[in-house]
């Protein structure tokens, strides 16, 4: 009846094709779940919760209780537009073109949303997609040789196959994770990097010299693909790393005589923003126009207290049949602050809370001029869109899989797709969509303090800059195990040139058992087990350390050495200079027995500067001292020499004295004259 | 006093000498810009006669099926001589001499057969007609019907001759003008814009796009080896192809997002910047043939200003007719553009039926883009004259770099010319003169294999205007171009400004000490 009362009354036809639409939707049920539907929701049960909760964070659009359903209602609006396609011509097709069943290609894409402590929301995108097969080492160029592209972006795959690349890996990471509060870092650290750019990746080659030469090609295609300054990834950047980073597998080697070489590099700091985030789009098959990624706008996801971008590709070749394929796996993870985003979504620009506004906590003294803010509610009510600011369009089209978005919350949270008006819930929170409409999510909850619980950190890390009056600096490093069992680790730092490591002043400085507060009396050969140290040259390699400590539990462990630093030259300071230059994070890899791999901060290291208009001044400067002494000298030589007789003569006949008393003469002659006259 | 003045002046003048004719020299040596000793002279002549010493002899063999031994002794014998006549008459502004051999006696074997020039005189019902030729890429030879040489022997002949040098060796004089006028085009497809500069490795990509996202699929496969292969073994010796295809979806190159799209908005409205970019092949220069169907938002009818139409193609010796529905535009110097009419299906699946006409007409895009020539009877006699036209144009391209060398050496006297850019010179000259001579003696003598000889020569002549080329934009060169001299006097002036001064002090206070010297005299 409401439906009716909507629709113009002219257009009988339209009103019995949407009735008819309308209970059609009743009948048949749009299938989401890979499990038992447990709930289905109505809009009116939706309305009511909405109106039952003290809403703080709701979607006034799709939730508005008063809008009942109107036709500015988009479910309403789609159903329009069918009745008019019904009335005009249907899609014309052409007929040439057959179709083919299963026509289906590798690719899968999934998004996991999990909710943090604090009101905060990490989200997390994944995507998969496999090339089509091919055999190794068969030459381009040959007359029947081609190479087929589906859904493997072709640009990753020119860099890959030019340059014997088994496996590839870059990271954009950006933002504070709060391990302490949030737990582990997503996928145990090894889809995130340290804060700015890393890469770092295995190249089949027949040498060192051959690799580095493919390793620089691929930074600086990767540079201009990603619009990064990867470019400036060079020699004194690039490391070999021994352990850290070796893929725990057999990597193919397509040439028997050549070797895998493993080489890493990152840009502390470096900005990560949207010229990052589109390029990673423009290599997914559904380029953000269905799927999960539609959600991926730049504003949104870089808008974020933490952000990281990922992409790792990997050779697998399959033994028994002798070709190989390549894996690509994209990753972007974002965590949101749910309040904050939603009311900067509402508000761009900020303005103060009204008083109305204003949640003061009752227990103090509180009135329209004193007020002292209660923390963040715990009651909740959001959608997705709310956050990224669009819904979920469909499912990707080209997958024999489903896009699939998954919320890892506790049970206090209600968990609901929406789509046309209606919602659905299931029991592992987990959705397939599998219909090509708009969808969205929908949280609610009482208490957003609740939250799934997430392992344990393992080892916490931190490293800082030390400074003293003797002219060297230090580095110290903090190991921190919180767990009741000892941790092997293992630690890569990569440090440039310009800082001179004193390696025998690494010590343990401290060792602390953290439940007791006693000391331990360790000598860092109790704690280090195998130390691997590639020292730098001056502009050619960075200092290259890599040891494998082991933390006792509940204990925490600081390891420090010095260092000094080294003068640049005049043109190897940045505009910049005096900002300082940024110091790559430390890897630090959890052994066992479950791996984990985390970053410690960037430092910031800050050299003296020279004054930069000082050649200038060194040329002037010299050429005065020149000038001066070649003009004494030359005076010297070719002035004249007389007695000091001789010097009082001349000086009797043409000093000053002289020229004054002539002068006088001359005026009080003509004075004299014109008097007698 | 006065032996005391002398010396002083003695000093002052060694001084001065000094400064002048050690010190001064020495900085103009020491601060003066390296101008290696181009031979420009040499250039310039080359410059006023570009193709003077180029003599070009070519050898065709005639093939005549239809008289005796003898008398196709005295065919051969007519031809040439009319071909020479022709070729007095004709002023083209280059050397050129044909050679007309007997295809029997000079026993060509299967192999020199595909690298030579051939003409075939058979049997026929028309007299003096060219046969088409029904497998595109085989022919190696042209083939002409006679019915009766004898009724117009001389009109014969002269046909016969014109067939020669206008459609098998592509002498004619509107041919060699055609190269000799412009030193940048080579052809008419590359004067229009259309063809590419000649380059050895090219990629080429076959893309399919969508508007939408539904699974797509086409047997590129099998269309590729029937069209592609053949013709990427024809010129193998001139170009090497790396070959891809890919399925890119949502994009219809924004063809969806004007309603009103026509044929004349179609420029404006086309967005090809995001398919076949050079992220995606390491050869400097890549071609596409890319099969765009348009998004369903276009509407039910699909694109209006594609109309549905038929085209004949053959299947075996019989002529078919098929209705396609799409439109192909030839984009200058990218490749081929396919805008079907109306959207793809969900699972959609390009078979070899409907890729078929697409990559006919694709390959003959293809030859045309490569400035290869698509008007043709034969593509092998296409190439044989395409190979020539890049010799000669290479060898005007390398004058003319040579030629803009030296005017910029003359022109910026301030900047540097390297030695290794007089290397360069010298190196290209010794190539040309290396192409020069192989150009003069081929032909001479009989049985050459023409193929082995060209491609040797487009190569060097490719490897002549890289050379060039690298004497022109040579780094060390360009670099210093804008090395200001206002930037030297700044650097020294700090130093030679106070020297000067106390020199030119020096000299006054020893005039004056002069003028009181004689004073006193006095």
């Amino acid at each position: 009846m409401v439906i009716i009362s909507n629709i113009p009354h002219s257009s009988s036809i339209k009103v019995i094709l949407l009735c008819f639409i309308f209970i059609l939707g009743f009948l048949v049920p749009i299938s989401y779940a890979d499990e038992l539907v447990e709930t289905h929701i109505q809009n009116k049960e939706v309305e009511d919760v909405v109106k039952n909760n003290d809403v703080k964070y709701e979607s006034k659009t799709s939730f508005d209780p008063s809008s009942e359903i109107d036709v500015t209602d988009t479910s309403i609006l789609t159903s329009l537009d069918n009745i008019e396609s019904v009335k005009s011509t249907e899609q014309v097709w052409d007929t040439n073109i057959k179709t083919k069943d299963n026509l289906y290609y590798e690719f899968d894409e999934s998004l996991k949303i999990t909710p943090l402590k604090s009101n905060f929301l990490l989200s997390s995108f994944n995507f998969e997609i496999n090339s089509t097969k091919y055999e190794p080492g068969v030459s381009s160029n040959g007359f029947d040789e081609y190479s087929h592209y589906t859904v493997f972006p072709k640009s990753i795959n020119r860099i890959i196959r030019q340059n014997s690349v088994r496996e590839l890996h870059i990271r954009f990471t950006r933002g504070f994770w709060d391990a302490d509060s949030w737990g582990r870092i997503p996928y145990d650290g090894f889809k995130a990097g340290g804060s700015g750019v890393e890469l770092w990746s295995v190249i089949e080659a027949s040498s060192k010299k051959v690799a580095y030469k493919k390793w620089k090609y691929v930074a600086n295609t990767l540079s201009g693909m990603f619009c990064t300054s990867l470019n400036f990834v060079d020699a004194s950047k690039t490391t070999y790393p021994y352990k850290s980073f070796i893929p725990d597998y057999d990597v193919p080697l397509f040439d028997g005589k050549n070797q895998l070489f493993v080489m890493r590099a990152a840009l502390a700091n470096e900005n990560v923003c949207t010229e990052n985030l589109t390029p990673l789009l423009k290599l997914l098959p559904t380029k953000s126009r269905s799927g999960i990624s539609t959600l991926l706008d730049g504003h949104k996801v870089f808008d974020s207290y933490w952000h990281s971008l990922s992409i790792d590709v990997k050779t697998i070749c399959e033994e028994e049949s002798l070709v190989c394929y390549d894996n690509l796996k994209a990753n972007v993870g974002v965590v949101m602050h749910v309040p904050n985003t939603i009311q900067r979504n509402r508000n761009p620009i900020p303005k103060p809370v009204t008083g109305e506004g204003l949640r003061c906590d009752t227990s103090k003294y509180h009135d329209a001029y004193e007020c002292f803010p209660l923390p963040d509610n715990f009651e909740t009510i959001f959608l997705l869109s709310d956050l990224f600011g669009k819904k979920l369009q469909g499912s990707n089209l080209i997958s024999n899989n489903p896009s699939s978005v998954c919320v890892e919350a506790s049970k206090d949270w209600k968990i609901l797709i929406e789509s046309n008006g209606e919602f659905f819930g299931t029991q592992s929170n987990c959705f397939d969509l599998t219909n090509n409409d708009k969808n969205d999510i929908y949280f609610e909850t009482k208490n957003s303090s609740s939250i799934v619980r997430r392992d344990n950190v393992p080892l916490f890390v931190s490293r800082s800059i030390m400074s003293n009056s003797i002219g060297r600096d230090g580095l110290r490093t903090v190991f921190r195990n919180p767990t009741n069992s000892a941790k092997s680790v293992l630690y890569f730092e990569s440090l440039p040139w310009f800082m001179k490591i004193y390696l025998s002043t690494l010590i343990v400085e401290q060792a602390i058992d953290t439940t007791t507060g006693m000391k331990f009396d360790f000598d860092i050969k109790d704690v280090l087990s195998t130390l691997k140290y590639a020292a730098a040259s001056d502009r050619k390699r960075p200092n290259q350390i890599e040891y494998e400590i082991t933390i006792p539990p509940h204990s925490t462990i600081i390891l420090s050495y010095q260092f000094e630093k080294n003068l640049l030259k005049y043109s190897e300071y940045p505009p910049d200079a005096n900002h300082g230059f940024e110091i790559e994070s430390a890897v630090v890899t959890v052994k066992g027995p479950t791996k984990y791999q985390s970053r410690t901060s960037t430092l910031l290291l800050v050299l003296p500067t020279p004054d930069f208009s000082m050649p200038y001044n060194v040329i002037i400067l010299t050429s005065t001292i020149m000038g001066l002494i070649f003009g004494t000298v030359f005076n010297l030589l070719v002035k004249r020499v007389l007695t000091l007789e001789d010097a009082e003569r001349i000086r009797a006949v043409s000093g000053p004295k002289y020229k004054l008393k002539k002068l006088k003469e001359r005026l009080l002659s003509r004075f004299g004259t014109n008097k007698n006259a | 006093m006065n032996n005391n003045y002398k010396l002083r002046l003695f000093v002052l003048f060694s001084y001065l000498s000094v400064f002048f004719l050690l010190g001064v020299p020495l900085w103009y040596k020491l601060t003066t810009i390296h101008r290696a000793d181009l031979p420009i002279t040499y250039i310039k002549e080359l410059v006023d006669n570009k193709l003077n010493d180029v003599h070009l002899k070519l050898p065709i063999y005639v093939d005549s099926q239809i008289n005796d031994i003898k008398e196709s002794a005295i065919l051969l014998k007519d031809i040439q001589s009319e071909i020479n006549d022709i070729l007095g008459k004709n002023n083209a502004g280059l050397d050129i001499s044909v050679n007309v051999l007997d295809y029997v006696k000079e026993n060509l074997d299967s192999k020199n057969e595909n690298a030579n020039q051939i003409l075939k005189i058979v049997k026929g019902d028309n007299n003096l007609k060219m046969v088409e030729n029904r497998d595109f890429f085989s022919s190696t030879a042209t083939t002409v019907e006679v019915n009766d040489l004898s009724t117009d022997y001389q009109k014969s002949i002269r046909e016969l001759s014109n067939i020669i040098l206008n459609n098998i060796l592509g002498v004619n004089a509107k041919n060699i003008n055609t190269v000799i006028a412009s030193t940048k085009d080579i052809n008419d497809g590359e004067k229009t814009g259309v063809s590419i500069p000649y380059i050895q490795d090219i990629h080429l990509s076959a893309i399919l796009l969508s508007g939408d996202g539904d699974a797509l699929g086409w047997d590129i496969e099998s269309s590729m080896s029937k069209y592609i292969t053949p013709l990427r073994e024809m010129l193998s010796s001139v170009y090497h192809f790396t070959v891809d295809s890919d399925i890119v979806y949502y994009n219809d190159l924004n063809l969806h997002s004007q309603h009103a799209v026509n044929e004349s908005t179609l420029a404006h409205i086309l967005d090809i910047s995001e398919i076949s970019t050079s992220d995606e092949y390491s050869e400097q220069i890549g071609l596409t043939l890319a099969i765009v169907f348009p998004s369903r938002e276009v509407g039910n009818n699909g694109l209006e200003f594609i109309k549905p139409k038929s085209i004949e193609k053959l299947d075996g010796s019989e002529k078919v007719s098929n209705d396609i529905n799409w439109e192909k535009y030839l984009i200058p110097r990218w490749g081929s553009l396919i805008i079907n009419k109306y959207p793809l299906k969900a699972n959609s699946y390009l078979d070899e039926e409907f890729l078929h006409p697409i990559m006919h007409k694709f390959s003959i895009d293809l030859l045309e883009i490569l400035g290869i020539g698509s008007d043709m009877m034969s593509p092998y006699n296409s190439l044989h004259m395409f190979k020539r036209s890049v010799v000669l144009r290479n060898l005007l391209k390398s004058v003319d770099t040579l030629q803009s060398l030296v005017r910029l050496t003359e022109s910026f006297k301030q900047m540097a010319v390297p030695e290794q850019v007089l290397a360069d010179v010298n190196t290209a000259i010794g190539i040309r003169y290396e192409i020069i001579n192989k150009i003069n003696h081929f032909g001479t003598s009989n049985g050459i294999n023409n193929n082995i000889v060209w491609d040797e020569l487009v190569l060097l002549s490719n490897k002549l205007v890289t050379v060039c080329e690298n004497a022109f934009f040579d780094n060390e060169m360009v670099q210093q171009n804008f090395f200001p001299d206002e930037h030297k006097t700044a650097v020294y002036f700090p130093f030679l400004g106070p020297i000067a001064m106390v020199l030119f002090l020096g000299i006054v206070n020893m005039i004056k000490d002069r003028s009181h010297i004689v004073d006193s005299i006095k």
